[in-house]
C-alpha cells in the first residue's frame, strides 16, 4: 500500500492506519518501518470495536492455513517478534466518504486476510462516482 | 447491527505523535481508506 501510496492520492482518497498498541509502539512501528501515513494508536480498540471488527477464536489462529500464511510472510521476509497488542483481533480495511458514509468495508476472516492495494485501487478507479459497494450496513453519519 | 457513524464521527482519537483529533476530520475532504492492523511484532 505504501509502494501505491501515489496513486491512491491520485484517485481523491486518503489512508490512515489503526494499529493496536499504544502511543509509543505506535510511534516505534512507524518509524521503524518507514510508514508514510497517519497512524491511529488504539490500544484500548474502542475504534476496531466501533466498526464491529471482530477476534479470531483460537482454532482459527493454529489452523493450517495461518500457518501456511506465516512461512509465507517469512519467505517474503517478513520477521517474527514478540506481538503487541491482542493477537486475536481481526483487522479490517473500510472506504468512508466525505458524508461519512461506508462505501465499501472489509472484515477479515484471519489475522492475515487483507485486501490487496489493487484490488482496492481497482474499486476506487471503478467507482469515481463514490458509488462503491457497501458490504456492510451503516447508517449516514 | 449496522456500524453507528453518527457516534463513530465524534470519537477522538490518539495519533502516533500523541496528539488528538476528532475522525471525522479524515474524511471531511474526501474519501478515507482506513486501514485496521493486526498486532504489532
Amino acid at each position: 500500500m505504501r509502494r501505491k501510496e501515489e496513486q491512491f492520492q491520485q484517485l481523491g482518497a486518503r489512508i490512515v492506519l489503526v494499529g493496536l498498541g499504544t502511543v509509543a509502539e505506535t510511534a516505534a512501528f512507524k518509524a521503524q518501518f518507514n510508514v508514510p501515513f497517519p497512524m491511529i494508536a488504539d490500544p484500548e480498540k474502542r475504534l476496531f470495536k466501533a466498526f464491529q471488527l471482530k477476534q479470531a477464536t483460537p482454532k482459527a489462529l493454529l489452523s493450517v492455513g495461518m500457518a501456511m500464511k506465516g512461512l509465507a510472510a517469512l519467505a517474503k521476509g517478513h520477521g517474527i517478534g514478540i506481538p503487541k497488542g491482542d493477537v486475536r483481533q481481526l483487522p479490517g480495511v473500510f472506504i468512508i466518504d466525505k458524508d461519512g458514509r461506508i462505501r465499501f468495508s472489509h472484515f477479515a476472516k484471519d489475522p492475515a486476510d487483507h485486501p490487496a492495494a489493487d484490488e482496492l485501487l481497482r474499486l476506487l478507479e471503478s467507482h469515481r462516482d463514490i458509488s462503491l459497494p457497501a458490504s456492510a450496513p451503516a447508517r449516514k453519519a | 447491527m449496522p456500524i453507528d457513524m453518527d457516534s463513530i464521527k465524534d470519537q477522538e482519537v490518539v495519533l502516533w505523535d500523541d496528539t488528538a483529533i476528532r475522525i471525522s476530520r479524515f474524511w471531511q475532504e474526501g474519501l478515507l481508506v482506513l486501514v485496521f492492523l493486526r498486532h504489532y511484532g
